[in-house]
């Protein structure tokens, strides 16, 4: 039963630092998403882990057993990759009876766990075609098998749905959950896209620059993020500038740029201090009421708007000058304009309110 | 605004020019070079032997005194020919193969270097290669030195003729299989790994079917090369006769008839095994179906690749390189006198500058006309064959296309000399033998050194970025010149290098069209026939280093390609 653990895990290329000192434990029967941005250093802590990449520091453990060095093959691991790599020369019975055959079983064992593996994957029909016969969301499928055929206990996933359509993939995400939970596998999918690392684990770790920001599940991330960059990486968040004007026991009061004020719950602060209030879009509505001035009421203008079928998405700019996004449900067309003069409510209730950085806010919004 | 004013003359003439009727006569021209100048004369010899075939069947089978002992030499020598070839190319699969693994995918120190060096004898004339390799092992200021022996420990023949052949083939071989292990998708070996596979099996079952055709392109080059190679077997070969010597002496003996027919069969081979290979390469296969996990393990064991990475290494120099810059050596022992008697007169200073019979004249003479060739070869390759390359890739052709690239190939796979031959039976009553028609030579053979890489490096162009200039109001013209061109150029110069090197080293084809003109791989095999050694090494080192320095070059552009890519 595969438990995994890396302790202290760095990999440098040259100059560049890939992976900065990670510590990272993944529990047995858990499906955990490595998510972050391109070049975060999740690809490269997944490649770790399978022994394709070894670290320049660190210890990787399975099972409890040191195998920082050991190759791929000794690790018992099922790795579906981004492009999956089927064997161009091989039809999908070869392809899914190479890892069986690997390992040394005997004709039955062989054909039995192919077979098994085809039927989890509802390939069955598909036994005889070479790679270049099948389509991407096939091929991918082929992939899945050949990874479980091996019979290993321990998947991982890098981008493995990344090549496919977004209606294709949204099936594919709920099918893969199901296959890693009903065999009681361990899986770590490696993502960029928070959506799916949202729909797919347990649990998620966030990257950024070789390092990792936040671990927990998808909904404690999601409300509770403790640094900017996971709130903006999450969902869609604004991020409002405002220093603290009064804080009481039951929360405080923040005066924005604009002169408006928010009512938050968060109690941890002192007054005076520069903050940023992290708020959802989903979190905002639009009033056409003007200049109302009362608590986590702020005046706008419209000055963007786009129709995403279930919602509609405005961006409303504020007398400070920033600017914030707004989404409503699409139950009507939409009440608003362009130029139209409107009053943002704030639902505060989820707002996360952050200290404002020293280094101001750019480099923690920024995507990389 | 002068200059504006000029660019925009021309941008306008390559408008006016961008029209169909230019197109087609361009394109027209180009092909007509194709088969009037390449094509034409290498095949002539074809219709050179039916039109006189009862003058060939007279002298080939039946002689009215030596009756079919020419039927029976030619036979002998093809056969020789084909066993050489056929040794040479199995033994550098078995020591190139490695060395491309080793330079393809280990990171070490002097890397580069050993990568520079495994391309050395490519690029030097094999007359001066087959002279340094007879100096290491056939003379007794050689390798016999470390034996204490008199002589040399091989005397010329066979053996001798086998190891110039893989010295001066091995590169070829190298290069296709590092190219191809650096093309192959490296996930699909991270996938064989994952799944369970030792390193061994992961090259055995995964790497090697994806290179499958790759090694057979580069057996296919290395066998051609061998088996039409003049220079260095002339050298070496001694009383030995390959097929391609037999074409030089027949025609020094002038036996037209027979050197035809022999230069035939060469060429129809040539054309058959072109054929057969493009056919056959798709349905080899590799034992892949079996795994057998734990000895292939062993095989995978750290100790066991660093052996394998040693011997490698040992045996180029040993069979490779030591051999291949020998003359080095030989030229710095023997410069001011021999070492054994210390004869002023022996040495090579003496024998080269002060002798009476002038050969640093000579050497001279014949290196402005080898300069001068390989000069003009370029330029004209360079103009004729663009074009070609263009059309290869962009036309739509459909059957065409796939006939055209073959026949591109011909040169290639037929033997110099007999290209030679044909061609001066071609051009006989036109063009006399001597500078001109070897000129005309060296422009078919080296026609597809220059074609390939060309055509290797449009097919990489995106043609998105033509499409972009044309969608800015470039003509087709102004597009080919500021797009295209900028994005093949790299590509040109390493193909006009090639052919250049090329032209440089030729030896057979030269000689059967040379009348009273002289290369300097000729003359080297001329200073070697007649015994003059030391002035032999003088030249060779000279080409060496004028061909060390191209390669060099060649290096240098592949390599700023790759960064600027």
């Amino acid at each position: 039963m595969p438990e995994i653990k890396l302790s202290n895990i760095s990999k440098h290329y040259d100059e560049v630092i890939a992976v900065d000192s990670v510590n990272l434990t993944v529990r047995n029967g858990e499906y955990v998403a490595l998510l972050g941005p391109s070049g975060c250093g999740k690809t490269t802590t997944l490649r770790i882990i399978a022994g394709l990449t070894l670290p320049t520091e660190g210890e990787v453990f399975i099972d409890g057993i040191d195998v920082t060095y050991a190759p791929p093959g000794d690790r018992d691991i099922g790795f579906v990759f981004q492009h999956f790599e089927i064997f161009p020369f091989w039809d999908v019975w070869d392809n899914v009876g190479y890892g069986p055959k690997l390992r040394g079983l005997d004709e039955m064992e062989i054909e039995k766990s192919v077979w098994e593996a085809l039927e989890t994957t509802k390939l069955t029909n598909k036994v005889d075609n070479l790679p270049e016969e099948l389509n991407t969301p096939e091929l991918q499928r082929v992939g899945l098998a050949r990874a479980l055929a091996t019979g290993a206990k321990l998947m991982l996933f890098d981008e493995a749905l990344g090549a496919l359509d977004p209606k294709v993939k949204a099936i594919f995400q709920h099918e893969l959950r199901k296959i890693v939970k009903k065999n009681k596998l361990t899986a770590i999918h490696v993502t960029h896209d928070q959506l799916e690392a949202m729909a797919i684990a347990d649990r998620i770790i966030v990257m950024r620059k070789g390092k990792i920001l936040q671990i927990g599940k998808p909904t404690e991330l999601y409300y509770s993020p403790n640094d900017i960059f996971t709130a903006n990486f999450l969902g869609e968040s604004n991020f409002i500038e405002g220093v603290v004007s009064k804080v009481t026991e039951t929360g405080s009061e923040i005066q924005l740029r604009d002169g408006s004020t928010l009512r938050t719950d968060e109690k941890a602060i002192k007054r005076g201090s520069r903050v940023v209030i992290n708020i959802r879009h989903e979190l905002l509505r639009l009033y056409t009421i003007e200049r109302l001035s009362a608590l986590n009421f702020v005046p706008g203008k419209v000055i963007g708007y786009r129709f995403l079928g279930d919602r509609h998405s405005y961006e409303v700019k504020l007398d400070s000058g920033e600017i914030i996004g707004v989404k409503e449900f699409a139950r009507a067309p939409p009440s608003f304009k362009m130029e139209d003069t409107v009053t943002v409510r704030m639902d505060t209730s989820l707002a996360v309110v952050f200290k404002y950085p020293s280094d101001g806010l750019a480099p923690h919004l920024s995507l990389e | 605004m002068a200059t504006s004013s000029f660019s925009e003359k021309i941008r306008t003439l390559e408008y006016r020019l961008s029209n169909r009727w230019c197109r087609l006569s361009a394109e027209g021209v180009t092909l007509a070079f194709f088969f009037v100048i390449i094509l034409g004369p290498t095949i002539f010899v074809f219709s050179a032997v039916f039109l006189n075939w009862n003058e060939v069947v007279t002298t080939v089978f039946n002689d009215p005194i030596a009756g079919d002992i020419r039927w029976q030499i030619m036979r002998t020598a093809l056969i020789r020919s084909f066993q050489i070839a056929a040794i040479a190319t199995v033994i550098n699969i078995i020591i190139g193969l490695p060395m491309a693994i080793l330079i393809a995918r280990y990171e070490f120190k002097g890397k580069e270097i050993l990568d520079t060096l495994v391309d050395l004898p490519m690029a030097v004339p094999t007359a001066a290669l087959g002279f340094s390799i007879f100096l290491f092992w056939g003379s007794r200021s050689g390798i016999s030195v470390l034996f204490g022996l008199e002589t040399g420990i091989l005397s010329r023949g066979p053996l001798l003729i086998i190891l110039a052949h893989i010295a001066f083939t091995y590169p070829y071989i190298v290069r296709s299989l590092k190219a191809v292990i650096l093309g192959i998708d490296k996930t699909y070996e991270d996938a064989a790994k994952t799944l369970g596979a030792s390193g061994f099996t992961t090259w055995r079952t995964i790497s090697m079917p994806l290179m499958k055709e790759g090694l057979i392109a580069g057996a296919i080059l290395s066998f051609t090369r061998s088996l039409g190679e003049t220079g260095a077997t002339l050298i070496v070969a001694g009383v030995y006769e390959t097929a391609p010597i037999l074409i030089v002496s027949w025609r020094k003996l002038l036996l037209i008839p027979a050197t035809a027919f022999l230069s035939m069969i060469l060429v129809t081979i040539a054309v058959i095994m072109l054929v057969l290979v493009r056919i056959m390469a798709r349905k080899v296969g590799f034992p892949i179906e079996k795994v057998w996990p734990r000895p292939e393990q062993f095989l995978s064991g750290i100790w066991q690749r660093r052996f394998r990475n040693s011997v490698t290494i040992a045996i180029f120099l040993v069979i490779i390189l030591l051999p291949s810059l020998f003359t080095f050596q030989y030229v710095a022992l023997w410069w001011s006198g021999s070492p054994a008697t210390g004869r002023f007169e022996s040495g090579v200073f003496y024998q080269v500058f002060l002798a009476p019979d002038l050969k640093w004249a000579w050497l001279l003479i014949s290196l402005v006309t080898s300069l001068q060739i390989a000069t003009l070869a370029t330029l004209i390759n360079l103009g004729f064959g663009l074009p070609m390359a263009f059309i290869l890739v962009r036309r739509k052709w459909g059957k065409i296309n796939g006939i055209l690239d073959a026949m591109i190939d011909i040169p290639l796979a037929v033997p110099s000399s007999a290209i030679g031959f044909s061609a001066f039976l071609f051009w006989r009553g036109i063009i006399n033998p001597g500078f001109w028609l070897i000129l005309m030579v060296h422009i078919i053979f080296t026609y597809p050194y220059f074609i390939r890489p060309v055509i290797a490096v449009i097919e990489g162009i995106d043609p998105g970025y033509e499409e972009v200039a044309r969608t800015l109001g470039a003509s087709d013209l102004t597009t080919f010149r500021t797009v295209s061109l900028r994005l093949t150029g790299r590509g040109i110069l390493a193909g006009a290098i090639m052919v250049f090197t090329r032209s440089l080293g030729e030896t057979g084809a030269t000689i059967v069209v040379m009348g009273l003109s002289r290369t300097v791989p000729v003359y080297i095999v001329d200073l070697v026939e007649s015994l003059a050694l030391p002035a032999a090494a003088f030249a060779s080192i000279i080409v060496i280093c004028i061909s060390l320095a191209l390669l060099l070059t060649l290096r240098y552009i592949s390599r700023s390609a790759e960064e600027w890519k």
